[in-house]
Protein backbone atom coordinates (compact mmCIF):
# COMPACT_ATOMS: atom_id res chain seq x y z
CA UNK A 1 0.00 0.00 0.00
CA UNK A 2 2.74 2.47 1.00
CA UNK A 3 4.80 1.46 -2.02
CA UNK A 4 1.84 2.07 -4.34
CA UNK A 5 1.34 5.45 -2.71
CA UNK A 6 5.02 6.32 -3.14
CA UNK A 7 4.93 5.33 -6.80
CA UNK A 8 1.80 7.45 -7.35
CA UNK A 9 3.62 10.40 -5.75
CA UNK A 10 6.70 9.87 -7.90
CA UNK A 11 4.63 9.70 -11.10
CA UNK A 12 2.84 12.88 -10.07
CA UNK A 13 6.19 14.63 -9.61
CA UNK A 14 7.51 13.36 -12.93
CA UNK A 15 4.35 14.45 -14.76
CA UNK A 16 3.03 11.02 -15.76
CA UNK A 17 -0.68 11.23 -14.93
CA UNK A 18 -1.76 7.90 -16.41
CA UNK A 19 0.84 5.92 -14.47
CA UNK A 20 -0.07 7.90 -11.35
CA UNK A 21 -3.72 6.97 -11.76
CA UNK A 22 -2.84 3.30 -12.21
CA UNK A 23 -1.18 3.30 -8.78
CA UNK A 24 -3.98 5.33 -7.22
CA UNK A 25 -6.52 2.77 -8.44
CA UNK A 26 -4.25 0.01 -7.11
CA UNK A 27 -4.41 1.52 -3.62
CA UNK A 28 -8.20 1.58 -3.74
CA UNK A 29 -8.34 -2.05 -4.89
CA UNK A 30 -6.07 -3.10 -2.05
CA UNK A 31 -8.30 -1.44 0.55
CA UNK A 32 -11.51 -2.70 -1.06
CA UNK A 33 -10.10 -6.24 -0.95
CA UNK A 34 -8.96 -5.85 2.66
CA UNK A 35 -12.49 -4.95 3.81
CA UNK A 36 -12.73 -4.47 7.57
CA UNK A 37 -9.11 -5.38 8.09
CA UNK A 38 -7.99 -2.13 6.40
CA UNK A 39 -6.59 0.25 8.99
CA UNK A 40 -7.08 4.05 9.21
CA UNK A 41 -3.94 4.82 7.24
CA UNK A 42 -4.98 2.49 4.42
CA UNK A 43 -8.46 4.00 4.30
CA UNK A 44 -6.98 7.50 4.29
CA UNK A 45 -4.75 6.67 1.33
CA UNK A 46 -7.62 5.00 -0.52
CA UNK A 47 -9.91 7.98 0.10
CA UNK A 48 -7.21 10.36 -1.12
CA UNK A 49 -6.62 8.24 -4.24
CA UNK A 50 -10.33 7.93 -4.86
CA UNK A 51 -10.76 11.69 -4.56
CA UNK A 52 -8.28 12.28 -7.40
CA UNK A 53 -10.10 9.83 -9.68
CA UNK A 54 -13.51 11.23 -8.73
CA UNK A 55 -12.33 14.75 -9.56
CA UNK A 56 -11.22 13.46 -12.98
CA UNK A 57 -14.75 12.17 -13.55
CA UNK A 58 -16.12 15.51 -12.37
CA UNK A 59 -13.96 17.41 -14.88
CA UNK A 60 -15.14 15.07 -17.67
CA UNK A 61 -18.74 15.76 -16.65
CA UNK A 62 -18.23 19.52 -16.61
CA UNK A 63 -16.70 19.50 -20.10
CA UNK A 64 -19.87 18.19 -21.76
CA UNK A 65 -21.84 21.15 -23.07
CA UNK A 66 -25.57 20.95 -23.46
CA UNK A 67 -25.72 21.85 -27.13
CA UNK A 68 -28.38 20.89 -29.64
CA UNK A 69 -29.81 18.33 -30.10
CA UNK A 70 -30.43 18.51 -26.38
CA UNK A 71 -31.57 14.90 -25.97
CA UNK A 72 -28.30 13.59 -27.29
CA UNK A 73 -26.17 15.96 -25.23
CA UNK A 74 -28.28 15.28 -22.16
CA UNK A 75 -27.77 11.55 -22.53
CA UNK A 76 -23.98 11.99 -22.58
CA UNK A 77 -24.13 14.42 -19.69
CA UNK A 78 -26.29 12.05 -17.59
CA UNK A 79 -23.86 9.17 -18.14
CA UNK A 80 -20.94 11.37 -17.08
CA UNK A 81 -22.97 12.53 -14.10
CA UNK A 82 -23.60 8.97 -12.93
CA UNK A 83 -19.93 8.11 -13.30
CA UNK A 84 -18.86 11.15 -11.27
CA UNK A 85 -21.53 10.55 -8.63
CA UNK A 86 -20.48 6.91 -8.20
CA UNK A 87 -16.86 7.97 -7.92
CA UNK A 88 -17.60 10.51 -5.19
CA UNK A 89 -19.85 8.04 -3.35
CA UNK A 90 -16.92 5.64 -3.32
CA UNK A 91 -14.68 8.39 -1.91
CA UNK A 92 -17.19 9.08 0.86
CA UNK A 93 -17.51 5.35 1.60
CA UNK A 94 -13.96 5.21 3.02
CA UNK A 95 -15.24 7.27 5.93
CA UNK A 96 -12.38 9.76 6.03
CA UNK A 97 -13.88 13.07 7.12
CA UNK A 98 -11.89 15.48 4.95
CA UNK A 99 -12.59 13.48 1.79
CA UNK A 100 -16.21 12.72 2.70
CA UNK A 101 -17.00 16.42 3.05
CA UNK A 102 -15.34 17.14 -0.29
CA UNK A 103 -17.30 14.32 -1.92
CA UNK A 104 -20.52 15.65 -0.39
CA UNK A 105 -19.88 19.14 -1.68
CA UNK A 106 -18.95 17.91 -5.16
CA UNK A 107 -22.00 15.65 -5.47
CA UNK A 108 -24.31 18.52 -4.58
CA UNK A 109 -22.42 20.81 -6.93
CA UNK A 110 -22.84 18.35 -9.81
CA UNK A 111 -26.63 18.62 -9.51
CA UNK A 112 -26.53 22.39 -9.03
CA UNK A 113 -24.32 22.70 -12.09
CA UNK A 114 -26.63 20.53 -14.18
CA UNK A 115 -29.54 22.73 -13.24
CA UNK A 116 -27.60 25.85 -14.35
CA UNK A 117 -26.33 24.16 -17.54
CA UNK A 118 -29.86 23.18 -18.52
CA UNK A 119 -31.07 26.74 -18.19
CA UNK A 120 -28.07 27.99 -20.18
CA UNK A 121 -28.37 25.32 -22.90
CA UNK A 122 -28.84 26.21 -26.57
CA UNK A 123 -32.38 27.00 -27.62
CA UNK A 124 -33.77 25.36 -30.80
CA UNK A 125 -33.89 27.57 -33.87
CA UNK A 126 -37.14 28.75 -35.37
CA UNK A 127 -39.16 29.19 -32.19
CA UNK A 128 -41.41 32.20 -31.97
CA UNK A 129 -41.60 34.31 -28.81
CA UNK A 130 -44.44 32.31 -27.27
CA UNK A 131 -42.83 28.95 -28.09
CA UNK A 132 -39.54 30.14 -26.67
CA UNK A 133 -41.28 31.16 -23.46
CA UNK A 134 -42.96 27.75 -23.21
CA UNK A 135 -39.63 26.04 -23.90
CA UNK A 136 -38.03 28.03 -21.06
CA UNK A 137 -40.83 27.05 -18.68
CA UNK A 138 -40.35 23.41 -19.66
CA UNK A 139 -36.61 23.66 -19.04
CA UNK A 140 -37.20 25.33 -15.69
CA UNK A 141 -39.46 22.47 -14.64
CA UNK A 142 -36.72 20.02 -15.61
CA UNK A 143 -34.19 21.81 -13.42
CA UNK A 144 -36.24 21.73 -10.19
CA UNK A 145 -35.46 18.11 -9.22
CA UNK A 146 -31.74 18.70 -9.79
CA UNK A 147 -31.81 21.84 -7.67
CA UNK A 148 -33.70 19.97 -4.93
CA UNK A 149 -31.10 17.20 -4.98
CA UNK A 150 -28.32 19.79 -4.76
CA UNK A 151 -30.02 21.37 -1.74
CA UNK A 152 -30.55 18.00 -0.03
CA UNK A 153 -26.92 16.95 -0.40
CA UNK A 154 -25.54 20.36 0.58
CA UNK A 155 -27.78 20.32 3.66
CA UNK A 156 -26.46 16.89 4.64
CA UNK A 157 -22.92 18.16 4.22
CA UNK A 158 -23.58 21.39 6.14
CA UNK A 159 -25.20 19.47 8.98
CA UNK A 160 -21.82 17.86 9.69
CA UNK A 161 -21.12 21.10 11.58
CA UNK A 162 -23.63 19.87 14.18
CA UNK A 163 -21.01 17.28 15.09
CA UNK A 164 -18.20 19.83 15.05
CA UNK A 165 -16.98 19.19 11.50
CA UNK A 166 -16.48 22.55 9.84
CA UNK A 167 -13.83 22.27 7.15
CA UNK A 168 -13.48 24.05 3.81
CA UNK A 169 -16.07 21.81 2.10
CA UNK A 170 -18.69 22.17 4.82
CA UNK A 171 -18.18 25.95 4.65
CA UNK A 172 -18.57 25.78 0.86
CA UNK A 173 -21.84 23.90 1.27
CA UNK A 174 -23.09 26.67 3.58
CA UNK A 175 -22.05 29.24 0.94
CA UNK A 176 -23.92 27.36 -1.80
CA UNK A 177 -27.00 27.03 0.39
CA UNK A 178 -27.04 30.80 0.90
CA UNK A 179 -27.77 31.08 -2.83
CA UNK A 180 -29.91 27.97 -3.28
CA UNK A 181 -32.08 28.47 -0.19
CA UNK A 182 -31.54 32.05 1.00
CA UNK A 183 -34.60 32.17 3.25
CA UNK A 184 -33.01 29.54 5.47
CA UNK A 185 -29.30 29.99 4.99
CA UNK A 186 -28.61 33.65 4.13
CA UNK A 187 -28.53 34.61 7.79
CA UNK A 188 -25.91 37.16 8.71
CA UNK A 189 -24.80 37.74 12.25
CA UNK A 190 -24.77 41.30 13.55
CA UNK A 191 -21.25 42.63 13.96
CA UNK A 192 -19.80 45.43 16.03
CA UNK A 193 -19.14 48.55 13.99
CA UNK A 194 -16.28 51.00 14.23
CA UNK A 195 -15.49 52.16 17.76
CA UNK A 196 -15.54 55.95 18.02
CA UNK A 197 -14.65 56.02 21.68
CA UNK A 198 -10.96 56.47 22.44
CA UNK A 199 -11.30 54.64 25.73
CA UNK B 1 12.87 91.84 79.16
CA UNK B 2 15.43 92.18 76.45
CA UNK B 3 15.80 88.49 76.45
CA UNK B 4 12.01 88.09 76.06
CA UNK B 5 12.03 90.62 73.22
CA UNK B 6 14.90 88.87 71.57
CA UNK B 7 13.09 85.51 71.84
CA UNK B 8 9.88 87.07 70.51
CA UNK B 9 11.75 88.62 67.59
CA UNK B 10 13.50 85.36 66.90
CA UNK B 11 10.17 83.53 66.99
CA UNK B 12 8.59 86.08 64.62
CA UNK B 13 11.59 85.76 62.33
CA UNK B 14 11.26 81.99 62.28
CA UNK B 15 7.53 82.18 61.56
CA UNK B 16 8.22 84.67 58.77
CA UNK B 17 10.96 82.54 57.27
CA UNK B 18 8.73 79.41 57.47
CA UNK B 19 5.83 81.25 55.79
CA UNK B 20 8.09 82.50 53.02
CA UNK B 21 9.57 79.06 52.53
CA UNK B 22 6.16 77.29 52.49
CA UNK B 23 4.78 79.86 50.11
CA UNK B 24 7.82 79.50 47.85
CA UNK B 25 7.42 75.73 47.85
CA UNK B 26 3.73 76.02 47.03
CA UNK B 27 4.47 78.41 44.16
CA UNK B 28 7.15 76.07 42.92
CA UNK B 29 4.73 73.11 43.01
CA UNK B 30 2.18 75.14 41.03
CA UNK B 31 4.88 75.97 38.53
CA UNK B 32 5.82 72.31 38.11
CA UNK B 33 2.19 71.36 37.67
CA UNK B 34 1.77 73.91 34.90
CA UNK B 35 4.91 72.72 33.18
CA UNK B 36 3.70 69.06 33.28
CA UNK B 37 0.08 69.75 32.33
CA UNK B 38 0.93 71.49 29.10
CA UNK B 39 2.57 68.56 27.25
CA UNK B 40 0.00 66.08 28.62
CA UNK B 41 -2.93 68.03 27.19
CA UNK B 42 -1.04 68.52 23.95
CA UNK B 43 -0.31 64.83 23.82
CA UNK B 44 -3.91 63.85 24.52
CA UNK B 45 -5.22 66.18 21.85
CA UNK B 46 -2.73 64.74 19.37
CA UNK B 47 -3.76 61.26 20.43
CA UNK B 48 -7.45 62.06 19.93
CA UNK B 49 -6.67 63.59 16.55
CA UNK B 50 -4.70 60.56 15.39
CA UNK B 51 -7.41 58.22 16.66
CA UNK B 52 -10.05 60.19 14.79
CA UNK B 53 -7.96 59.98 11.65
CA UNK B 54 -7.65 56.21 12.08
CA UNK B 55 -11.38 55.81 12.65
CA UNK B 56 -12.17 57.83 9.51
CA UNK B 57 -9.93 55.57 7.47
CA UNK B 58 -11.66 52.47 8.88
CA UNK B 59 -15.01 53.97 7.93
CA UNK B 60 -13.73 54.50 4.41
CA UNK B 61 -12.60 50.82 4.37
CA UNK B 62 -8.99 52.01 3.92
CA UNK B 63 -7.96 49.30 6.33
CA UNK B 64 -4.23 49.07 5.63
CA UNK B 65 -3.72 52.81 6.15
CA UNK B 66 -5.92 52.78 9.25
CA UNK B 67 -3.98 49.84 10.61
CA UNK B 68 -0.68 51.77 10.49
CA UNK B 69 -2.09 54.68 12.50
CA UNK B 70 -4.05 52.58 14.99
CA UNK B 71 -1.23 50.13 15.50
CA UNK B 72 1.16 52.98 16.33
CA UNK B 73 -1.37 54.33 18.84
CA UNK B 74 -1.79 50.86 20.30
CA UNK B 75 1.98 50.43 20.67
CA UNK B 76 2.43 53.78 22.43
CA UNK B 77 -0.78 53.59 24.48
CA UNK B 78 -1.50 49.91 25.11
CA UNK B 79 -3.86 50.84 27.96
CA UNK B 80 -6.31 52.59 25.61
CA UNK B 81 -9.21 50.52 24.31
CA UNK B 82 -10.27 52.40 21.15
CA UNK B 83 -7.34 51.56 18.85
CA UNK B 84 -7.42 47.93 19.99
CA UNK B 85 -11.14 47.50 19.25
CA UNK B 86 -10.77 49.06 15.81
CA UNK B 87 -7.74 46.92 15.04
CA UNK B 88 -9.91 43.92 15.94
CA UNK B 89 -12.64 45.24 13.67
CA UNK B 90 -10.17 45.60 10.77
CA UNK B 91 -8.89 42.07 11.40
CA UNK B 92 -12.41 40.67 11.07
CA UNK B 93 -12.99 42.65 7.87
CA UNK B 94 -9.73 41.28 6.49
CA UNK B 95 -10.59 37.75 7.64
CA UNK B 96 -7.49 37.67 9.84
CA UNK B 97 -9.29 35.98 12.70
CA UNK B 98 -6.17 35.08 14.65
CA UNK B 99 -5.13 38.74 14.92
CA UNK B 100 -8.72 39.76 15.67
CA UNK B 101 -8.94 37.26 18.49
CA UNK B 102 -5.70 38.59 20.02
CA UNK B 103 -6.93 42.23 19.97
CA UNK B 104 -10.30 41.38 21.51
CA UNK B 105 -8.76 39.18 24.20
CA UNK B 106 -6.44 42.07 25.11
CA UNK B 107 -9.48 44.39 25.19
CA UNK B 108 -11.14 42.05 27.66
CA UNK B 109 -8.08 42.23 29.89
CA UNK B 110 -8.65 46.00 30.13
CA UNK B 111 -12.42 45.78 30.36
CA UNK B 112 -13.59 42.23 31.14
CA UNK B 113 -17.27 43.00 30.54
CA UNK B 114 -16.90 44.70 27.18
CA UNK B 115 -19.90 43.44 25.25
CA UNK B 116 -18.49 44.43 21.85
CA UNK B 117 -15.32 42.44 22.45
CA UNK B 118 -17.32 39.40 23.67
CA UNK B 119 -19.63 39.46 20.63
CA UNK B 120 -16.68 39.84 18.27
CA UNK B 121 -14.89 36.92 19.92
CA UNK B 122 -18.05 34.84 19.57
CA UNK B 123 -18.23 35.69 15.88
CA UNK B 124 -14.58 34.74 15.34
CA UNK B 125 -15.04 31.46 17.22
CA UNK B 126 -18.05 30.65 15.03
CA UNK B 127 -16.14 31.50 11.87
CA UNK B 128 -13.39 29.14 12.96
CA UNK B 129 -15.79 26.34 13.86
CA UNK B 130 -15.31 26.57 17.65
CA UNK B 131 -19.04 26.55 18.23
CA UNK B 132 -19.08 25.77 21.96
CA UNK B 133 -16.67 28.64 22.58
CA UNK B 134 -18.85 30.97 20.51
CA UNK B 135 -21.92 29.98 22.51
CA UNK B 136 -20.01 30.55 25.73
CA UNK B 137 -19.12 34.13 24.74
CA UNK B 138 -22.76 34.88 23.92
CA UNK B 139 -23.81 33.45 27.30
CA UNK B 140 -21.30 35.82 28.95
CA UNK B 141 -23.00 38.72 27.17
CA UNK B 142 -26.38 37.62 28.57
CA UNK B 143 -24.92 37.65 32.08
CA UNK B 144 -24.08 41.33 31.57
CA UNK B 145 -27.10 42.28 29.46
CA UNK B 146 -29.81 39.57 29.27
CA UNK B 147 -31.68 41.20 26.38
CA UNK B 148 -28.74 42.10 24.20
CA UNK B 149 -30.22 42.05 20.70
CA UNK B 150 -27.02 41.25 18.85
CA UNK B 151 -26.28 38.26 21.06
CA UNK B 152 -29.88 37.03 20.83
CA UNK B 153 -29.89 37.08 17.04
CA UNK B 154 -26.34 35.79 16.61
CA UNK B 155 -26.71 32.93 19.07
CA UNK B 156 -30.01 32.06 17.38
CA UNK B 157 -28.21 31.76 14.04
CA UNK B 158 -25.41 29.73 15.62
CA UNK B 159 -27.78 27.21 17.18
CA UNK B 160 -30.06 27.12 14.14
CA UNK B 161 -27.55 26.62 11.32
CA UNK B 162 -24.36 25.36 12.89
CA UNK B 163 -25.61 23.30 15.82
CA UNK B 164 -28.99 22.04 14.62
CA UNK B 165 -30.59 23.02 17.95
CA UNK B 166 -33.74 24.32 16.37
CA UNK B 167 -35.88 24.62 19.51
CA UNK B 168 -33.21 26.61 21.36
CA UNK B 169 -32.76 28.85 18.32
CA UNK B 170 -36.50 29.43 18.11
CA UNK B 171 -36.61 30.65 21.73
CA UNK B 172 -33.87 33.20 20.96
CA UNK B 173 -35.45 34.41 17.72
CA UNK B 174 -38.78 34.83 19.53
CA UNK B 175 -37.13 36.73 22.38
CA UNK B 176 -35.39 38.97 19.85
CA UNK B 177 -38.71 39.59 18.11
CA UNK B 178 -40.49 40.44 21.37
CA UNK B 179 -37.93 43.15 22.07
CA UNK B 180 -38.54 44.91 18.76
CA UNK B 181 -40.79 47.97 18.62
CA UNK B 182 -41.96 46.86 15.19
CA UNK B 183 -41.79 43.14 14.34
CA UNK B 184 -38.71 42.34 12.26
CA UNK B 185 -40.09 40.78 9.04
CA UNK B 186 -36.92 38.81 8.39
CA UNK B 187 -37.00 37.25 11.85
CA UNK B 188 -40.71 36.58 11.37
CA UNK B 189 -39.85 34.49 8.29
CA UNK B 190 -37.07 32.69 10.16
CA UNK B 191 -39.47 31.82 12.98
CA UNK B 192 -42.01 30.50 10.52
CA UNK B 193 -39.39 28.39 8.74
CA UNK B 194 -37.83 27.01 11.91
CA UNK B 195 -41.27 26.07 13.29
CA UNK B 196 -42.03 24.13 10.12
CA UNK B 197 -38.68 22.30 10.38
CA UNK B 198 -39.36 21.43 14.01
CA UNK B 199 -42.75 20.08 12.97
CA UNK B 200 -41.16 17.90 10.28
CA UNK B 201 -38.59 16.63 12.79
CA UNK B 202 -41.21 15.62 15.32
Amino acid sequence: MEAANRLAELYELSGKPLKRRFWLAKQMKTVDAAGDSADDRMRYLAASASSVLANDAFIQYKRIKLSLPLNEAMSKKTKALEKAMNAFQLTASYGVSQYSTEAGYRMADIYAQLSKDLMASDRPDGLNELELEQYDILLEEQTFPFEDSAIDIHEQNASRSWNGIYDKWVKNSFKSLRKLLPGRYAKDELLMGVSHELN
Amino acid sequence: MNLINMRHKAHLFLVLISTVLISACANNQKGEQTEQALPQSLESSQLAQKFKQGVELVEQSRFDEAKIILDKLHQTHPQILGPMLNLGHISIKQQDFEAGKAYYLKSLQLKPKHIGALISLAYIAREEGRFDEAENYYRQVFEIEPNNLMALKNLGILLDLYRGRLRDALVLYEQYQLLQKQPDTQIKDWIFDIKSRIEVES
